[in-house]
């Protein structure tokens, strides 16, 4: 089969049901013209229709509307669902109240346990691994890739969670103004910036620190990051407009750490610095206390 | 059904006139709907005469038998009864009726058990001995087959493979009915089709 008739054939069905734009059904009708092959298929395609519509049906009971009418008059939605309603249990107070201290137990935990507060969407910790795996999922959106295939490709890449936890962890300052989940808007975030695609939804209305620890092996390529940088700064997201918006690396002797942010750049710098040259872990973590934002 | 006072003229969305009449008064679908949402139980049966046919064959071909498929009719109807009152008007009627019928037909399928069919109902039903012509019974064969091949696909495939060509509704409405974009219409329709023509032939060539 050409490579021109097997793109055709995915479009044939729509094209059977004249369901594509005039100038794409003509190039179609052409190709149809000149490929013998290519109007078998479209004859097969028609097959179904024309069995179907062949099908004869027996004609509606005439008793129908006075069942209906007299089912709807007596209340008798179905006989299933009747069955199904003696088998639902009669609502109960006890039920009440346990509901209730389970989904009060659930707020309770989601509130007081630390290891739970990616659900407040106030501050975060992440950990190497994590960042791993976005900075490698950011490579991979680079690409161009779907997210199974860099999950896939990289498997072996990560580090073990035993490896993570040995590293540094680092404190990732988001306002409580920004919406949905971290994740959420992370992601948008980093995609918004590899793309280019500045109209996404990701609300610049505060100060946000977005780190990103990357092996040697992985270095983000930020190649055109000044182009980034003045691309994305003085743009609206939902109305906010972003300053001061930096894309910066640092390439030390065994990493390549890569900030992100809506910060000054001197500010960047001097996270940096706390990273860098201090060389003790928490560093950002008690940069980040010192600034309000955990 | 003779005798009946309101006749609906089939009008999408109550945006086109209608020009059947009820004392010579136009009757648009529109009014029919409301008069519905007020509890009227005529204008009801004017709703139900217009589309009874339509949801009777959709239910026969997607239950593949006429007992079942009047089972499923009585659902629909009593399920658009009670729920009238919150057609708002935002999509066609037709479109809204088919939502339904596809979610009624989910929940018989879901809850349908292995069922005796009636003698009347099976294919073996017409004796050589019977004094049908050669020819009807070829037809009945053939339309025994495409009764199989259509109870073989899956039943996402199946509805939109009758929705397309038995009642010609475009992918766009069968987008509104299923919840899904067009493109997930195109290649369900696509592939509907194409397991429809395999289990055809295996039928064509098992008899």
């Amino acid at each position: 089969m050409k490579l021109a008739c097997f793109w055709l054939r995915r479009e044939l069905s729509p094209y059977l049901d004249g369901e594509i734009p005039p100038l794409v059904a003509e190039k179609i009708g052409n190709h149809l013209e000149r490929c013998p092959e290519c109007e078998k298929e479209l004859e097969a395609l028609q097959g179904p229709g024309r069995l179907l519509r062949q099908m004869e049906t027996p004609p509606a009971p005439p008793h129908l509307w006075e069942t209906v009418l007299k089912r709807h008059r007596g209340g008798v939605l179905s006989k299933d669902r009747e069955a199904d309603r003696r088998l639902l249990p009669r609502f109960r107070p006890r039920w009440a109240l346990t509901l209730l201290i389970v989904a009060a137990f659930v707020v309770l935990t989601v509130l007081l346990v630390p290891e739970l507060t990616f659900l407040r969407h106030s501050s975060l910790i992440i950990n190497q691994a994590q960042a791993i795996d976005l900075g490698l999922y950011l490579d991979e959106l680079n690409k161009g890739s779907s997210l199974r295939t860099f999950d896939q490709k990289h498997q072996a890449a990560r580090v073990s969670a035993d490896e993570a936890r040995q590293q540094c962890h680092f404190r990732v300052v988001i306002p409580q103004s920004l919406p949905g989940g971290y994740r959420l808007v992370q992601t948008k975030l980093l995609k918004s910036i590899c793309c280019f695609a500045t109209q996404n939804d990701y609300r610049a209305n505060g100060t946000v620190i977005y780190i990103f620890e990357l092996p040697p092996q992985h270095p983000i390529d930020f190649g055109r990051r000044e182009l980034i940088r003045k691309m994305v700064n003085g743009l609206q997201y939902n109305g906010v407009k972003a300053e001061n918006f930096q894309v910066m690396n640092w390439e030390g002797s065994d990493v390549n750490l890569t900030l992100l942010g809506n910060l000054p750049e001197e500010e960047l710098v001097r996270i940096l610095k706390y990273l860098t040259t201090q060389g003790e872990q928490g560093q950002l973590h008690s940069y980040s206390q010192q600034k309000g934002g955990a | 059904m003779e005798g009946f006072p309101l006749q609906v003229h089939p009008i999408d969305n109550g945006q086109q006139s209608g020009s059947l009449t009820q004392e010579s008064k136009p009757l648009l679908e529109k009014e029919i709907i409301e008069r519905c949402q007020s509890g009227d139980e005529e204008a009801f049966r004017a709703i139900f005469d217009r589309y009874q046919r339509k949801i009777f064959r959709l239910c026969y071909h997607f239950t593949g038998n006429g007992s079942d498929a009047e089972e499923l009719t009585q659902e629909i109807f009593l399920k658009t009864y009670l729920s009238i009152g919150q057609f708002d008007f935002r999509s066609s009627f037709y479109t809204w009726l088919f939502r339904i019928a596809v979610n009624e037909y989910l929940q018989h399928r879901r809850k349908k058990r292995p069922r005796r069919v009636p003698l009347d109902e099976r294919t073996f039903s017409l004796s050589p001995s019977e004094s049908l012509p050669l020819d009807s019974l070829l037809i009945h064969e053939k339309q025994e087959q495409v009764r199989q091949a259509l109870k073989k696909l899956p039943g996402r495939y199946r509805l939109v493979l009758l929705f397309k060509e038995i009642e010609g509704l475009s992918y766009g409405e069968m987008a509104r009915i299923f919840g899904v974009s067009e493109g997930t219409i195109a290649s369900r329709l696509n592939r509907a089709r194409e397991r429809f023509r395999k289990a055809y032939e295996k039928e064509v060539s098992e008899s």
